[in-house]
Formats: structure tokens, C-alpha cells, sequence
């Protein structure tokens, strides 16, 4: 329990979590407010900062971790460097190594996981008119997806 | 001035595409409106045509030049692990890929991007505006061969935009495995066809009246086939010269398929300007669609012609209406003549419609050309496009199979339904689709050596 | 911007294997001043670290860059039982990837306990269990080290050089190496089962490199044609033509080096008849042609299966022209597999040690330029320049192949303003003299 706790506190200094003065830049860029008609400020990084700094462990339990992309416009914009992608990172690697993740899309082909579930759900509804074949390769990962082009034109 | 704050614009949640973003602000669709812009007319029937950036796998060595060149143009480093190309190689199977963006026609990074960040100019470049760009990565997750990459350095993504019109990996591959090509010069086909079928249009209409049916020239003569069957049945007397006449049309098919169903049939190119005009809107009746019916219609005719005596179908035959409308009782022959526009209107369904499912003349000509000398084939290893499949979608006739050629099947085309208008090895820029001999065997890209 | 800095990140990693520790020292100056770097460099390396018998991987300046086959990295050791340091020439993509790496040389010394990898990513080493490769046959190995996780470049001892056997040779990818010279003994005896590399780092490089790149590939395709991979290369470099017979049957693709321009491998795919695993059956099997000097010597003792025995020696890890006095020639092929595989036993210190005058002292295994049928003048002309490609970075056998380029085409590559270009030409000669010199071949 203890080391848990030292691999959580190890994940907020290493993202500069406590730096973080609420100002809400990170909130005005982030692209999940055009992703998720449900966007709230629970998923929202200043949330996701904010609910790590107060509570524990619960964080990890959350499923409003899952949302973010990591496509790191929140680090970019901050002005005291807080990542918040390195914590959505850490938190999420901290899940997966307990325990598999329901919240995650695993790769059809090689089993790792690859992409959050409401990502990868909102990348599917954006797709839903293509055909089945097409989306079926969008339930693998980048590298098998790549490794199945090879093998079909080669 | 001052902003009247009562002349703002109110936007209704409504019209957010997909009901996705919920601020009450002004919204993405506001500020940049989505992309899928209708077509006008002229884009739709005289398309422009832009560059392909072309893989040959059998030739990569390997190299990676393509990948230094690309890395270097868009992180000024030589650095092949930032470039908007990536090559896959297997050193055991011996095999060397670039993967890079395919443009296609219908993008899905530009569907999925959040911030709509991809757009397809008319150049058919597909990009990514720097500016919108956050970096997501969503447009390599919803890519079916995640073509942008993720630069390992700085973390950004990179897509490849054919160098605005002059790929720098074409230029510098020294074995010409990547090419830049305007598509192959092999358009001529398209301006050969509409000029035969417009000459053919004009003799057989026009200047010589009712020669598809019946046409005499002192010894010489050739007529309908499945009128020839009609004159057998009705009369119930085989003419020799009669089935002589017919074998001329036969022939033309077993050497070329229905080529005349793609090139001289003066009702199939009123059929192919009607369906450029007319948009399809209806899908068709399931009893109609049935590519069957037109051997029904052929076995109609004939006993038809037995059981009454005279050519039944040849009175009704759009084709042979045509033929006979123009002349001395030409355009004013009355209800006879509304069955060219009645079932030229079929193309409000399919393409073709008529050729499709219900020509008789056609339905002969199939028969014959199930023993027919050419083929077409497609080799989906040369294809290789998820979203190209051109060729599926200019097929008149819909025998081409789009979606098993995205899975790397080569589809089957049957040459009894194939019309042999060549749209299909006209379109293709990556020259996949080609002509055959029957007993050839392998496809474009899967020959064996 | 300083001449030199432009393609050295001016870093030397000192890896020291008993440790398993990594660390980046700078690299000054005065000594890409005075040895410009390549295989010069690398001696001076080696005689600042000589007590601790190391190994030096050096790049050149023009390695990674836009020049035509800057793929080197040269490995300076000292051979069990020598007394004098030799090079060997690693191509493939080994030497851009150490630069891509932000590593412009790397010293290794000490004795690892168990075995042991070395993984080489941007700025950082580290070591990792290599168990899982020792003693496994190249393509197993090859598979498992793709699958355990990505690296764009391999260099391994090989199953013969992992178990310590003086006839190994070390394996860059499936392509074999040019090593004669024993590295794969080296690496072996000190428990280092490879070295992966991982580059994503970028070099800078000058504005009209990619003009002077394009237009020494027109001429090159003008002058020299089109490449046909290795049977260009056995052309080119004085040996008969294997013949028809040899390669009929077989699915064959030319495969180049970083940014080759004249590639000399060929990956080859042929029906194994001999293959045994119980009963006779014909097996499909693949292997990449790379070695000339080995090729031929196998092909003169056993010409009916030299394609199955090549891609046995190259599976082991066996240098094939080492092996070929210990084969029998009427013996059926699985006879010679089992003797093969007997070799593998073989202790260093019983085995004959690796003969000198078939291996060059500073091009290893490549064809040397006094090939039969070439003149003495040329052959050392062409030495001069391999010299000269050894140490600036440039794959030597390719300035064989193509005798249309020429050193000064490459000084036109490496970076200064006017006046810099003689200060080249002149260091470049000096440097490639000296090369020569100090390893006269016996």
C-alpha cells in the first residue's frame, strides 16, 4: 500500500501536479470539449489536477481519467508547467498494471492496449458510415494496423 | 463601435454535427465549416485530375533515402524517425514497405479529427492545418493504416502533403519505387469511347434509320441477334443468311465482351448522358434487381415471338425505337416512343439500369460472352487503396466488388455483366486494372515471375 | 557554427560491461581535429583506453548524412592472440542509427557475468538480460528481439560467438558482416550477446546536400547502371560468376544499405532439398547474400548445397570462409550439417585462430581492392580510397563498386567555409595514408 502511495506521489511531482493555480488554460484548449457532449469539469484537466491533489487513491478508480487524448495542448498552454498528460499517463499506467482495464481498448491483433474507450468510441461514432471491414481495423493498434497494410501490398 | 449584444448571433445546439461539444459558445461549426461541401455539377462530370504518389514494393531496396529526405524536410534535420513516410521492413521474408498517407477520396483522419483540423483541397492533397492542430493523435487512430506519425522527438504529428505538389521521396528514390504520376496517360480511352458511341449514335439514328435491327448493303448484312432469334421463333424457319447476319455482333463479343453494350449501343449512350444528368435516388425494387431478370425477359421474347407470330419485343425495344424515331415519321410517332425516356428515367435507381437487368439483347450477348477471349482483372495488391476504389465506383454496370478489394482480394469480374467500357482500367492511376486473355492466369501485382 | 559540429553530437559512450554501467563523455575538438574519425579516430580511442582491452564503435563525420552509403560504423578491437588492433566495417543502418542515438563513438570494455545486451537509445545505454538470444540461431533470435520491443538496428555476436567459437562472425541483422577479424569472438568471450540501437535524434546537414546527392545518383545510374545486388558485386570485385545452376529456382530481391545508392546484398528464397528433420523434404527457405569471400570459398568445397550450407554457416554464426577448410566435399549434406554443428564446440583455444592474410587488416571481410584481374596501380588507388571512406564514415566497398565517385566528391559533403575544403583534402589523405600504413597487410 505504502509503495502504491510512493508511485502516486512519484507520478505528482514528476507532472508538476501541485503547481497547478486553477486558471483554466488548460480547459479552453483542451479538444475533448468538441469530442464529448458530456464534457464536464470532472473530466476536464483542471478536474482531473484538482481531484488528485485533494483526494487519494480514488483517482485511480475514476473513470473520468479515460477521456483525455494525451494529446498534450493542456502542458503546452499552462503557464506554471504542470503535464497534464504525464499525470493522465501515470494514473493510467498505475490501472493497467493492477488490473485489466474495461475502460481500455485492447488491440485485436497483438492484445496490448492502445487506446482509451471513450476515444476510441468517439473515433467509431465519427466512423460509423464506413464499412465493417474498415472498422474492423480500427480495433487494432497503430503498429498491427501498419503490419497488415505491409502484408497485403507486399 | 460597440457590439450590440442584442444582435448577437444565438446558435442552436441543434446545429452542432453530431450533437458533440456542448459549450453554448460559438462553436466549431461556426468557425469552420465542415468540410463536406456538395459537388457541383461540373466537378461531377468532368472531375480535374491531380497526382498519385505511386509504390512499387518489388523494386524498394530498402534504402530509406525516402524516409531521410522527408524527416529532413520536415524537422530540417536528418532524421528518418521524424518523417511523414515510414518503411517496414522484413529482413526475413524480404519484403520493404513505405507507408505513407494515401490522400484518400474520402478521409477518414478528416472525419475523426476533433478540432477538424483535416481538409482535402481541390488539388486532392489531404492536410492538416497546423494551426487547428492540437496534436491528438486521433487522426492516426481513425488512418485504417495510421499513416500520420507520431515524431518520437518533438512529439508532434506528421502527415505527409505530397511536398505541395513535388514529393521529395519520388525525386530522390534511386530505384523509382516511389513515383509521382498524373495518373496513367491512358485517358484516351475515355474520349474514344464517347466519340464511337456519339458516331454510332449519329449513324444508326440518324443517317442510316432502323440499320441496328436489320442493316443491308448489297451481299453484306448484319442484324440483332436476339432479333434474328425473335424472326426465327416468330416465323418458326431458319434463314441462313439471317443467322450469318447476326454472327457479326456474336464475334465482336466473343473477342471484346459486350462491347457493344459499352460502345456502340446507341441507347447505352443516351443511357450514360441521362445518368450523368439524373442523380441517383431511388435504390431499386428487390424484384428488379435481379441481374437474372434480363434472361427472363430474352426467354420472354422468343416464346413471346413464337407464341404470336411476330418479333414481340422488337416493337417494343428502346433500342430499336430509337433507331426508327428519327426520319420521316420520326419524333412524332407517339406513344411508341415514350418507352426510350420511360426506361431511360431507370436511371434515377442504378447505372445501366436497363442494361443491368432487363436487355435482352444484352442478355444474349452475355451468354456469348461467357465464352468470351478477355478478361478483366484487378490485382488488389497493386490497388492497395482503402478509400481509392475508383474503379468500383465509375463501374456502370456495379460488378466490381469495392469492399473486398479494401480487404486485398482481388475481385472476380464477370465478364457476362462487364459491359467492356474500360471506365474501370481508364480510372485507375495505380495500374491494377488491365485486360487479359482468358487462360492468363495472375493478377497485376501477383504475377508470377 | 564550428566546422565539426555540424555532424558530430560530440558524444563517446563508455560502457563498461562488468559494471553494466553507461555514461556520455564529450568528445574534444582536437581530436576530430587532428583524426577527423572513422577508423583513425577509433585507434586514437583505442590506445587512450588500450589497458582496458576494449572495443571501440566509431562513426565517421559523414556517417547518417546525405552522402551516398554513409552508412558505416567501424569496429577497432584488439583479436584474441594479436598484437596489433584491426577494423571492421559494419554496414547496414548500424552506424546512422549510433548517430541518430546522439553517439558519435562508443567504448566498451569489462567482462559481463551472465549474458548480457546492450540497448542504445537517444543519449542513454543500458543493459539487459540476454539470456534469451544465447545460443539461439540467428532467425530465432532475430524473431524474439522484435517481438521483445522495437530497435531499428542490431549487431550480434551470434550463436557461435555467444558460445565462444574462434570461427564466428558477428551478424548485423540477417545480413552476416564483413567480420573476419573475430569481433563476434570478442564480443562472445566478454558475455555481450549485441548491441540494439533505438536513434530518434536528427543531424544537421548542408544546404546543397540534397542537390549533391541527386545529382551523384544520375551519375552513378549513368555510368554504372543498375545494381543486380550480389552477383554484381562477385562480378565487379574479380570473382567468376557462381553460374545459373546455382540460382535457378530461387526468388531473389536486391536489398541496399542507408541511402545506397549501388546496392550489393540480395535476399534470396530457394528450396532447400537437403533439409532433414526426420525424412527427406523440400523446404523453402531464405537468406541474404552478402559475403563474396565466404560465398565462394563454400561454393569451391561443396557447389551442390552451397545455399543451404551458406544459410547454415550464416544461422550459427559461422564465418562460411573459416569453415570451409574443415568440410569434407563428398560427404551428403547432413553429414556437413553435423560437422556444422561440431564446430560450435569448438573451444577458442583449440580451434586453428583466425588466419590473417585471408582477412584485410582494415577492411576485415570486404573484397580486397587487389583483386585478381585488377592492376596494381588501381588496386591502390581503390585502397586509398576504402582508406579514405574508413574514415570519414562511407561504406568502402561502395567506392569499389562505383569508381565514377571519388573522395573529393565526398570532401564536398563535409562542412567549413573556403579555405576548409584543402585542410580536407589534405587531412583525408594524411588520415588514409596513415591507415594504410599502420595495418599493412602481411
Amino acid at each position: 500500500m505504502n509503495q502504491e502511495n510512493d508511485r502516486l506521489a512519484q507520478v505528482k511531482r514528476y507532472s508538476r501536479a501541485s503547481f497547478c493555480v486553477e486558471c483554466g488554460r488548460c480547459v479552453a484548449v483542451c479538444p475533448m470539449a468538441d469530442m464529448y457532449a458530456d464534457f464536464s469539469i470532472e473530466m476536464s484537466p483542471r478536474g482531473v489536477i484538482q481531484k488528485v491533489l485533494r483526494g487519494g487513491r480514488a483517482i485511480l478508480e475514476d473513470k473520468n481519467i479515460w477521456y483525455c487524448t494525451e494529446c498534450n495542448a493542456g502542458t503546452e498552454i499552462c503557464p506554471q508547467g504542470v503535464s497534464c498528460r504525464d499525470l493522465i499517463r501515470g494514473l493510467r499506467e498505475m490501472v493497467l498494471e493492477e488490473h485489466s482495464e474495461d475502460r481500455v481498448s485492447y488491440c485485436r491483433c497483438c492484445g496490448k492496449p492502445f487506446l482509451a474507450l471513450p476515444v476510441e468510441n468517439f473515433v467509431l461514432r465519427r466512423l460509423e458510415e464506413e464499412p465493417p471491414n474498415v472498422r474492423a481495423l480500427l480495433e487494432c493498434c497503430p503498429a498491427c494496423r501498419r503490419l497488415t497494410y505491409f502484408r497485403r501490398n507486399t | 463601435m460597440e457590439p450590440d449584444p442584442a444582435k448577437a448571433k444565438t446558435i442552436s445546439p441543434e446545429r452542432r454535427t453530431g450533437g458533440e461539444g456542448g459549450t453554448p459558445f460559438l462553436s466549431l461549426e461556426d468557425l469552420r465549416p465542415s468540410p463536406r461541401a456538395r459537388k457541383r455539377l461540373m466537378d461531377r462530370l468532368m472531375p480535374r485530375r491531380h497526382g498519385y504518389l505511386l509504390f512499387d514494393p518489388s523494386r524498394c531496396t530498402g534504402c530509406g533515402t525516402c524516409e531521410m529526405v522527408c524527416g529532413k524536410r520536415n524537422v530540417s534535420l536528418v532524421a528518418p524517425a521524424s518523417a511523414s513516410l515510414k518503411v517496414l521492413r522484413n529482413e526475413e521474408s524480404g519484403k520493404n514497405f513505405a507507408l505513407y498517407c494515401q490522400h484518400c477520396r474520402k478521409p477518414l483522419c478528416l472525419e475523426a479529427c476533433p478540432t477538424r483540423a483535416i481538409a482535402r483541397g481541390e488539388d486532392g492533397i489531404v492536410r492538416i492545418e497546423k494551426l487547428f492542430c492540437v496534436e491528438c493523435g486521433i487522426c492516426t487512430m481513425a488512418c485504417p493504416e495510421a499513416a500520420p506519425l507520431r515524431d518520437p522527438r518533438t512529439k508532434g504529428i506528421h502527415k505527409c502533403d505530397l511536398c505541395e505538389g513535388d514529393p521529395l521521396c519520388a525525386r530522390h528514390c534511386p530505384e523509382e519505387a516511389l513515383t509521382y504520376t498524373r495518373g496513367k496517360a491512358f485517358r484516351w480511352i475515355k474520349g474514344l469511347r464517347w466519340t464511337v458511341q456519339a458516331a454510332s449514335f449519329l449513324l444508326l439514328v440518324f443517317i442510316l434509320i432502323g440499320t441496328f435491327c436489320f442493316f443491308k448493303a448489297g451481299v453484306v448484312s448484319l442484324s440483332c441477334p436476339t432479333g434474328t432469334l425473335q424472326n426465327i421463333a416468330s416465323t418458326k424457319t431458319i434463314v441462313l443468311t439471317g443467322i450469318f447476319s447476326a454472327l457479326a455482333l456474336i464475334l465482336l463479343t466473343v473477342l471484346a465482351g459486350r462491347l457493344f453494350c459499352g460502345w456502340i449501343c446507341p441507347f447505352g449512350f443516351l443511357l450514360d448522358l441521362a445518368g450523368k444528368v439524373i442523380p441517383r435516388k431511388i435504390a431499386p425494387p428487390r424484384w428488379m434487381a435481379n441481374r437474372l431478370n434480363k434472361y427472363g425477359v430474352l426467354a420472354g421474347a422468343v416464346g413471346g415471338s413464337f407464341a404470336l407470330g411476330y418479333q414481340a419485343f422488337c416493337t417494343v425495344c428502346p433500342i430499336g425505337t430509337l433507331c426508327r424515331s428519327y426520319g420521316v415519321q420520326g419524333f412524332f410517332r407517339g406513344a411508341e416512343l415514350a418507352v426510350v425516356p420511360a426506361l431511360a428515367a431507370l436511371e434515377v435507381t442504378e447505372r445501366r439500369s436497363w442494361c443491368r437487368y432487363f436487355c435482352p439483347v444484352g442478355a444474349l450477348l452475355a451468354l456469348v460472352a461467357s465464352l468470351g477471349l478477355i478478361k478483366i482483372v484487378i490485382g488488389a495488391k497493386k490497388c492497395k487503396k482503402f478509400s481509392c476504389i475508383q474503379c468500383a465506383e465509375v463501374c456502370p454496370v456495379g460488378i466490381i466488388d469495392g469492399n473486398i478489394l479494401r480487404e486485398g482480394v482481388s475481385p472476380k469480374i464477370p465478364m457476362t455483366e462487364c459491359i467492356s467500357c474500360f471506365r474501370c482500367i481508364d480510372r485507375c492511376p495505380y495500374g491494377a486494372a488491365k485486360i487479359r486473355f482468358r487462360w492468363q492466369r495472375g493478377v497485376p501485382g501477383e504475377e508470377k515471375p | 557554427m564550428s566546422p565539426y559540429k555540424c555532424y558530430y553530437s560530440h558524444n563517446v559512450g563508455l560502457a563498461d560491461l562488468t559494471e553494466k554501467t553507461f555514461r556520455i563523455l564529450p568528445l574534444s575538438r582536437e581530436s576530430v581535429r587532428e583524426h577527423l574519425g572513422g577508423a583513425t579516430l577509433n585507434t586514437h580511442l583505442f590506445r587512450q583506453y588500450e589497458e582496458k582491452d576494449p572495443l571501440i564503435l566509431g562513426t565517421g563525420p559523414l556517417t547518417g548524412s546525405f552522402a551516398p552509403a554513409s552508412c558505416l560504423l567501424v569496429a577497432t578491437f584488439k583479436p584474441a592472440g594479436d598484437s596489433k588492433p584491426v577494423h571492421v566495417p559494419l554496414t547496414l543502418r548500424t552506424g546512422p542509427e549510433m548517430k541518430f542515438c546522439r553517439l558519435d563513438f562508443l567504448v566498451l570494455y569489462g567482462r559481463s557475468s551472465s549474458p548480457a545486451l546492450l540497448k542504445i537509445r537517444s543519449g542513454d545505454g543500458n543493459f539487459a538480460d540476454g539470456a534469451a538470444v544465447h545460443g539461439k540461431n540467428l532467425t530465432e533470435a532475430h524473431r524474439f528481439l522484435i517481438q521483445a520491443g522495437e530497435y531499428r538496428s542490431s549487431l550480434l555476436a551470434g550463436r557461435a560467438g555467444g558460445l565462444g567459437v574462434a570461427r564466428a562472425a558477428a551478424q548485423v541483422g540477417l545480413s552476416g558482416s564483413w567480420d573476419k577479424a573475430g569481433l563476434a569472438l570478442w564480443m562472445g568471450q566478454r558475455n555481450l550477446e549485441g548491441i540494439l540501437f533505438q536513434g530518434t535524434d536528427g543531424l544537421f546537414f548542408g544546404e546543397d546536400h540534397e542537390t549533391l546527392s541527386l545529382e551523384l545518383g544520375k551519375r552513378i545510374r549513368l555510368k554504372e547502371g543498375k545494381s543486380e545486388g550480389f552477383r554484381t558485386l562477385l562480378k565487379k570485385t574479380g570473382w567468376d560468376d557462381p553460374g545459373r545452376e546455382v540460382f535457378r529456382g530461387t526468388g531473389q530481391k536486391v536489398m541496399a544499405c542507408y541511402h545506397c545508392l549501388f546496392p550489393c546484398m540480395t535476399w534470396l528464397s530457394f528450396s532447400n532439398r537437403h533439409f532433414v528433420s526426420g525424412r527427406e523434404k523440400t523446404q523453402r527457405e531464405v537468406l541474404w547474400l552478402t559475403d563474396p569471400a565466404g560465398f565462394m570459398a563454400l561454393k569451391e568445397k561443396r557447389p551442390a548445397d552451397i545455399l543451404p550450407l551458406f544459410r547454415a554457416c550464416r544461422e550459427f554464426g559461422l564465418d562460411p570462409r573459416s569453415v570451409a577448410p574443415a568440410l569434407d566435399e563428398g560427404n551428403p549434406y547432413s553429414d556437413t550439417l553435423v560437422r556444422l554443428e561440431n564446430l560450435l564446440l569448438e573451444n577458442h583455444r583449440e580451434s586453428p585462430p583466425v588466419q590473417e592474410e585471408v582477412s584485410h587488416p582494415f577492411l576485415s571481410g570486404m573484397p580486397s581492392p587487389a583483386f585478381p584481374g585488377m592492376e596494381e596501380k588501381r588496386a591502390a588507388l581503390a585502397e586509398k580510397k576504402m582508406a579514405a571512406a574508413m574514415v570519414l564514415g562511407i561504406c568502402p566497398l561502395f567506392l569499389l563498386l562505383a569508381p565514377s565517385v571519388d573522395v573529393s566528391d565526398y570532401l564536398k559533403f563535409l562542412p567549413g567555409e573556403k579555405g576548409a575544403a584543402d585542410f580536407y583534402r589534405e587531412k583525408v589523405e594524411n588520415l588514409s595514408e596513415r591507415l594504410i600504413r599502420e595495418n599493412l597487410a602481411s
